[in-house]
Formats: C-alpha cells, structure tokens, sequence
C-alpha cells in the first residue's frame, strides 16, 4: 500500500513536471524605440486618433503556453495597447520631423491584432508578433487621402521561456516592422503632406 | 525493483500529463439579472477557419445550443453570435512522441434582439493536450471535442454559476 502510494505521489509530482504549467499571469511594459528615417515632416503638424478594433484576444497581448502549446496564464500590457501603439506611432513621426498635434492632417490608426505567439523547436524556441493595423489619413475636407491595412510580423528569436517580456519583445519587434512598411510607402508621406499637414503654429505642437 | 517503481511513476506520468484548460475572458460581462433571467433563441455562427471540414459549423450549432438550452434556462431572449478564429488541430505522431494539442479561440457576442445593443461579449480559448497513445486518441477527434468545448466555454464564461453540461 505504501508503495502505491508513493508510486502516486511520484507520478503527480512528474505529472505537474512534464506538463510545465505556466499558470501565473504577466504583466509587462512593451518598449519601443524609434527607427527613425529622413526627415520628411520637418515643420509639419499630424493629428493622430488610434483606436482598438481587436476581435479576438482583447484583453491581453499574449498568453503564455506549455510544452504542448496549450494557452495557459494571460500575458497583459502594463498599459492600455493604443496607448502603447499611439506612443510609438509618435515617436516615429517625431524622429522625422513632424509633430503631433491638431491642425494638420487627421492620421487614424485602427489595431486589428496585436498579439504574441510562442513556437518551440529542438533546443529553443521563438516568440513570435502578429500586429495588423489599418492606417488612414483623412483630408481637412473629410475625404480619405490614404487607407491601407499593414501588417507586421516580429520576432524575438531563441528564447527559453514562454515568458511575458519575449512576447512583448516580438510585438515591439512587429510593431516596428509594420512603421517601417508605412513610412516606406510614398503614398503616406505624401498624403499627410497633401492633406494639411500644417506649419507648427502653437507652443503645444509637438508636446 | 526501484527501478520499476520509477517506470511506474512515469508510466503513470505519461497517463496523467494530457489535460484541458481555457483561456476565456469577459470583455464585456453579462449583467447579473440577464445571468439569471437569460434564454438564448437564436445562435449563429458568423464564421469559422479555412481549415475546418464542412461539418465542423453544423456540430458547433448543435453544441451551442444543447449548452445554451442548459445554461440560460431564463424568460428573457438573447441571440448568440460566435465567430471562431482559430482551429489549432494535433498532430497524432508528434502527440503520440513529444505530446501536441488542440487548441480554439473565438468570440462569443450575446445581443439583445430588441436594441440590437451587444451586452455581452467574450473571447473564448479552450485547449486540449497532452503526451502518450492515450493522450494522441483522445485529440484525435479534433473538430468535435473542440466544438464541445468552444460550447462549454462560452456557457462557463458567460452565465458563470449555471447548472449545464447534463447533455454535453
């Protein structure tokens, strides 16, 4: 009787072993640093208004697995994602020269996806960004200059764990990709100077 | 005789790795008096994957509704729309060598049919998995204990606390 029930124990403790629950919940920051390019908008003003369109997965960015792949606990921005979306976005538009603020063109930015995934291989694994975002530039008049959905794939290659900072590193990573088709697009540097992107007028722009 | 104790423990490992958890969330949670008082009348599915067979839709319909019947056994009408954005399905070898698992992710939205106003909405994650011959015949049958269990979620995360699951 006693070895059964050791013979149990053991098979539990190796049981919670193999199937590597990863049940506590992460809450982390989701860093950005700017690309930066030419400075295309230097002197110009942009509005921006981001909003989340997110249909599945909103109330996280990520969820951390196990050796199976099953989700298991949530992964969550310390912040609000268009907060962290919106940030960026304007340090990308700083770093070539534009500044936020009303009066010049009304950038919108709609987040369709912004979440992180894990692939486990031999040794390591990857953690991997899947970010879509729809981008339009709306003219003074109300006609719509610019419209394009863009989406990003991020990584943050050979990691060991599941963890909420690799996720949140692989989006960051996503996030720069999708600015980076953006600004490479003619199309959009041309439409926010065609639709009223102004001169800077008031001590508030580019606050 | 150490040493088949350790295969023992690890044989019976192998049988008690596999298991269920979801990741379903409230977005925007039912209020308590439509808990109560809740009864579904239409279900639709709005959209499934690329990669699910034909009659994956159909046996999602049938499953939502033995679980709605059961879990929302109310006098006032909600309509449910799902949408099911992912069908992750095993693959039996790797299950049977290294272990895999089925894995959906959906939403779930609950509508007033009168307003038309959503009152309740849901991101459902439900997954199955585990290592081992046993493990790799029990996810074999990917498409229907997924929709079971996409139903059961969105029954657990929306009318939290019902009484449900006696025909599932």
């Amino acid at each position: 009787m006693k070895i059964i029930g050791r013979a149990i124990l053991g098979a539990g403790i190796a049981a919670f072993c193999l199937s590597g629950c990863a049940t506590r919940e992460d809450v982390v920051p989701v860093p950005y640093m700017a690309h930066g390019g030419t400075q295309a908008g230097a002197g110009m003003t942009v509005a921006l208004n981001v909003t989340d369109a997110r249909t599945t997965d909103r109330t996280k960015i990520s969820n951390k697995t196990n050796a199976y792949g099953m989700e298991m606990a949530a992964i969550r921005a310390d912040r609000d994602v268009t907060i962290i979306v919106r940030e960026a976005l304007e340090t990308e538009l700083k770093s070539r020269g534009f500044a936020i603020g009303s009066g010049g063109a009304n950038t919108s930015l709609a987040i369709n996806r912004f979440y992180g995934t894990f692939q486990s291989h031999m040794f390591s694994g990857d953690a991997l960004g899947d970010v879509k975002f729809h981008v339009s530039v709306i003219s003074p008049g109300g006609a719509t200059a610019y419209d394009r959905e863009i989406d990003g794939s991020g990584i943050e290659p050979g990691i060991q764990l599941a963890s909420g900072k690799n996720a949140a590193a692989a989006l960051s990573d996503g996030m720069g990709k999708a600015f980076d088709v953006l600004f490479a697009d003619p199309n959009f540097l041309a439409a926010l100077k065609s639709s009223g992107a102004g001169q800077i007028t008031s001590s508030g722009a580019g606050s | 005789m150490k040493s088949t104790k350790i295969l023992g423990a690890m044989g019976l490992a192998a049988l008690l790795s596999g298991c269920a958890v979801h990741s379903s969330e409230a977005v925007k949670v039912l209020p308590s008096d439509m808990v109560k008082n809740a009864r579904i009348y239409n279900i639709t599915v709005k959209s499934v994957p690329d990669n699910v067979s034909g009659g994956f839709k159909p046996e999602l319909e049938s499953m939502l509704r033995l679980s709605m019947d059961d879990c929302a056994q109310g006098q006032s009408w909600l309509n449910l729309e799902v949408s099911v954005i992912e069908l992750k399905k095993s693959n039996a070898g790797k299950a049977f060598l290294v272990g895999d698992s089925n894995v959906v992710k959906g939403q779930a939205r609950l509508i007033d049919p009168t307003s038309g106003a959503v009152v309740g909405d849901f991101d459902i994650g439900y997954s199955v998995g585990g290592g081992g011959l046993a493990a790799a015949l029990v996810m074999s049958q990917a498409e229907s204990s997924m929709a079971r269990g996409f139903a059961k979620q969105v029954c657990d995360t929306a009318f939290p606390g019902h009484p449900r699951f006696r025909r599932l």
